[in-house]
Formats: C-alpha cells, structure tokens, sequence
C-alpha cells in the first residue's frame, strides 16, 4: 500500500514490525541512498560498502520485533551502520575509528570563503564541479569527521543525533563536525 | 532530506554540492534482496489483519498481525495432555511391576520349589526325614566299620572262588525266599511288587538297585532292625571277637560323600536284608515262633546263615565263622540286597520307628530308650535311635559329643 510522506520513519517501522512489508518497502525507499552513500564514503570500496548496506538492512530486519520507539529512526539506522562499520574495521584491523584524535585543539582554522555571484549555466557546472571537488574533499577528512560531515549532510542528523548514533558526546561530535566543515570549505575556496 | 534544529548550523552550499554529489545508490538487485528479505520475515509468520492507526489516528492503515490467538492454548493444552497421559503411563507401570513383585524379584528355581513343597508338605518333609535319618545312620555304620577293619583290609577284593561259590548260594536262598514270601504274604501285591523290584535290581547291579529302593516308601526303606532278629543275633554276636562299640563318634568325611552315601545306603539294605529274612520266615503262620525260625536257620545253613554271613564277615574264606564283625565286600552285597526285597515290604508295614512315643518327650527320655537299647546290645537301634535324637536333638549335649 503507498504511503504518503506524512507518516513516520517510526510509524512505518512499528507497522513493519506488526507485519507490513509494504511499511518496509517505504522506509527502504527513503533512506536507501543516505545509508548507501553513507558506507561508500567510510569504506571507499563499492563491494564492500554493498555488503555493509546489505548487512544493516539485515539487521534491521532481524530486530524489527524488538524495535521500539527510543530515538529517531534515522539515529537507528545510522547506529546499526556505524556498528557494522566498526566491526568491519575491527575484523580488518582498521582502527582509524576509534585511534583517530579529532578533538585536537591545535588543528588549524580554516577561514570560511565567501561566496562570488556567478551566471546560472556557468554556475551549474561549477556545482558538478565542485560536487566532484567535495568528495575528493571528503576522502581526505578523517574518518569521524568525515563520518559526521556525512551523517549531517546525508542523513540530516543534529550534532545530538551524530552524537547518539556513534556513541560520543555532543561536544565531540561537534568538534568532528566543526573541523570537517572548516577543512572542506578550506578546499572549496579555490572555486570560490 | 530531512531538516533539524542544526540547520542553522548547514551551509547551503554544500547542501546543494552533497545532493549534486549523492547520485549513488545501491545496486538493483541488493535492493531486491533487501525488500525479499524482508517482506519473506514477514511472511514467515502467519498473519492477522487488523487495523493500526497511522499519523496519529489520522490515516488508519490495514496492518497485517502476526497473532495466532490460537497457538498459546493449543500447545498448552497439548502439554497437559501429554504430561497427564504420560504420567498416568508410568503409573499404570509401576502398579503392575509393584503386584507382580515376585515374578522380577526371586528366581525361577527358587519361586517352583516352594509350590510342589506346598502342594504335598507332608511327604516332602517326611521323605527329606527319612532320608536324612539313612543317611545319618549311614554315616555312622560307615564310621563303625571303618573302625572295626583295616582300612584296605576291608576293600580287598575276595578270592574268585569265593564269590562263584557265594553267588551260588544267594541265588538259591533267593529263589527260596521268593517262594518264603510267596507263601506267607499269600501272593499279594505288594510282595510280588517286592520281589518283582529285587529281581530287577539284581539284573540291574547296585547302582539301579540303589535307585529302585529310593523310589520306594520312605517307611518301606528305613532300616529298622527287627527285635526278633536282634535278639536272636544278640546272644551269637556276643562271644564273638569284635562285638560293635556304640561310640557315637561323628562321621568321618574323609571319602567322598557321594560313595559313602552310596556305599551306606547299600550296607544298610543289604543288612536289612539279612536281617528281614528270618522275620518273614517267623512271622509266616505255618511256621513256630522263634525255635521254628532258629531250627531253620540252624538246619539249613545255607539260607539264611550264610547270608548273614556273607553280609558281616570280611573276607569270604571267613564266611562261615564270623558273624557282624566287618562289613561285607561289595558282591556279596549285590547278591544279598535282591533276596531281602521280598520280605521288606510286609515287615516294614508291621514294624514302627524306634522313636515311637518318643516324639513328644524331652530328649532325656531319647536317651534313657538309647540307653536301654545298648543295654540290650541292640548297637543297629542305637545308632539309628542316636542319629534321630541327634536330628531332633542338634544343640544337647549328647548330640553334640
């Protein structure tokens, strides 16, 4: 049955646990591509992000009787795809994750760049541009900045809910957050 | 995308630059897998349809439940009637296995001997008697010889000549004393029964003979001396040399039990033989009392005199001189214990045990008739009066000497 926009994340995952599939369908459909894009950046290997998504979306689907309504969905998904991910750098011996000091005080500033008034054809290709700019941005952030860049980005989470689903304070994940932005806008600013 | 309370804090400009870069999406067929995953979860579980209120009671949406109202009470009542059934099983068990204890608890020789024993107590347990008190008295002529002869001496085996010559006349005594018994039993049963039994104990050797008699009556079978008979050998058996001493001394167990017993049983039969013969010829209604019965003896020897003869005396060459001083070798036994049989039965039938009126008396009054018995040199009553008290009688004193 098609659902509307107006229901839920939780909605749809309390019918899906009562036994609508159709409920799964939807939320699959609306945050596939976030989830999906999310492990591609953090592994940076396309087969390896497909097993990685495939596995969260087990999960889910394994704990959909257990499911309850504490947090956000998007907290949820993200959490259970964070975990996959740090079990996946563990058994790889990866430990950027969990090694890497993002709180550094000392990381430099990186000034915000101001933005120039362009013409509209020229300025769409500078998007696709500076699109492929940003993720070549992207993968040289450190994993839990960049983790959190994309949680914000892609997934549209608060610093709270970054937060909560990597299982960090706010104030870290702020900090993570603080020092992706001034790092990507840092490289940006040559096509500014 | 979804916006939050941090919006502020999102630049515009990489939101445009994150959607411009998010064209990547997973593959088809993950994505298919993914949605059979999930809808085969549901699936897997058998649904109710019901209702659920969607958006805050906004949009009700038909919601399959995977209730089974049904499944609890089912399986529990399956469990219970499966305990219950399983329960009263063992029950039913265990009540049969507790009123059969028997069958499981004692052996099958052991549960079959008591019923014949029930069913006939009294000729069991006076059979067992009887057979104890022969095998006691048995035992203690056995010991009584052995003292008396030479140990070897005694099993020597006798001279050839000997025993053509004893053999003749056992026969001939036997085919007289068949006539004997034929005359004074008047042809009954019994003693044509007796002497039916003597003869086919005689073709048959000691050892059916020995089966023969144990098949009889166990009264038929005691060895009781016949008083006439002890008091006329009293008087003969005194002068001799080697009179028997009533030493109730125990049995030696030195042979093997089974031959004594089988030795005893076949002494003391053909002892009884001997010793019946002269009571038949003295009971018989035709001849005197005791004067007829010696003038017999006396005036044919070869009848009864050898016989006894034959039966007491050690060696063959010795026959007609000895009287109840050794036991006899064993042919003679064999001739002797057929020609008995015949008169066995009508005396047994008139004698009774040695012990009779004493059962009830205290074991002094045993000893007071066993001391009159050795008074009276009646050692064969004795001994077997002994070997009865000392049955009855296991803890006195005297038994025990």
């Amino acid at each position: 049955m098609p659902r509307d926009t107006d229901t839920s994340d939780e909605q749809l995952m309390i019918a899906y646990r009562d036994g609508d599939a159709g409920a799964f369908d939807t939320l699959y459909r609306r945050h596939k591509g976030p989830v999906y894009r999310y492990m591609l950046r953090q592994c940076r290997d396309a087969g390896v992000a497909d097993e990685l998504f495939q596995d969260v979306w087990m999960n889910l689907i394994r704990a959909r009787e257990s499911y309850t309504v504490q947090a956000k969905f998007t907290t949820y998904i993200y959490k259970l795809a964070h975990n996959r991910l740090i079990d996946h750098y563990r058994k790889h011996g990866h430990a950027a994750m969990v090694s890497f000091d993002d709180d550094n005080e000392d990381a430099p500033t990186i000034a915000e760049p101001v933005a120039a008034p362009r013409d509209e054809p020229e300025r769409h290709l500078d998007i696709k541009q500076q699109a492929a700019q940003l993720l070549e941005l992207l993968g040289m952030l450190p994993e839990p900045q960049r983790e959190a860049f994309v949680m914000q980005y892609e997934g549209g989470m608060s610093v709270e809910e970054i937060a909560d689903a990597t299982g960090v304070t706010r104030e870290t994940a702020k900090s993570r957050l603080r020092y992706a932005m001034a790092k990507i806008r840092q490289g940006l600013a040559t096509w500014q | 995308m979804a916006v939050n309370e941090d919006n502020q804090e999102r630049d515009p400009h990489l939101v445009r630059l994150v959607q411009a870069a998010s064209g990547e999406e997973p593959p088809a067929a993950l994505d298919a897998a993914i949605l059979a995953a999930a809808r085969r979860e549901v699936g897997a579980r058998p649904q109710v349809v019901s209702v659920a209120g969607g958006g805050g009671g906004e949009m009700p949406t038909p919601v399959v439940r995977a209730k089974r109202n049904w499944y609890v009470p089912v399986s529990i009542a399956a469990v219970m009637v499966l305990s219950v059934s399983l329960v009263l099983t063992m029950h039913h068990e265990k009540g049969d296995e507790l009123s059969q204890p028997p069958k499981t608890a004692s052996a099958p020789p052991r549960s079959s001997a008591p019923a014949p024993a029930a069913e006939a107590p009294a000729a069991a347990s006076e059979k067992s008697d009887t057979t104890l008190r022969d095998a006691v008295s048995a035992k203690a002529k056995v010991a009584e010889e052995k003292r008396a002869e030479p140990p070897k001496a005694a099993d020597a085996a006798p001279a050839p000549e000997a025993y053509a010559e004893l053999a003749k006349k056992q026969r001939q005594e036997k085919a007289e004393a068949a006539v004997d018994s034929v005359v004074v039993l008047g042809g009954s049963g019994s003693a044509r029964k007796d002497q039916a039994d003597g003869t086919l104990m005689r073709e048959q050797g000691p050892a059916s003979g020995m089966g023969a008699l144990k098949s009889a009556p166990a009264r038929e079978r005691r060895p009781d001396p016949f008083p006439a008979a002890s008091e006329r050998e009293a008087p003969a058996a005194a002068p001799s040399s080697a009179p028997v001493t009533p030493a109730p001394t125990p049995v030696q167990p030195s042979r093997d039990a089974a031959e004594t017993r089988n030795r005893s049983d076949a002494d003391r039969n053909t002892t009884r033989g001997v010793m019946q013969e002269a009571p038949v010829v003295a009971a018989a209604p035709s001849a005197p009392p005791a004067p007829a019965s010696s003038a017999k003896a006396s005036a044919a020897p070869g009848r009864a005199a050898p016989v006894e003869d034959s039966v007491t005396s050690s060696a063959p060459a010795q026959v007609e001189g000895r009287v109840m001083a050794t036991p006899p070798p064993p042919p003679a036994r064999m001739m002797t214990r057929p020609a008995a049989a015949p008169a066995k039965s009508a005396i047994a039938q008139q004698r009774l045990p040695l012990w009779r009126g004493l059962e009830d008396q205290p074991p002094e009054k045993w000893l007071e008739r066993l001391a009159e018995f050795k008074r009276d040199n009646r050692q064969a009553d004795a001994d077997e009066l002994l070997a009865e008290f000392r049955r009855r009688f296991p803890d006195h004193p005297a038994s025990v000497r």
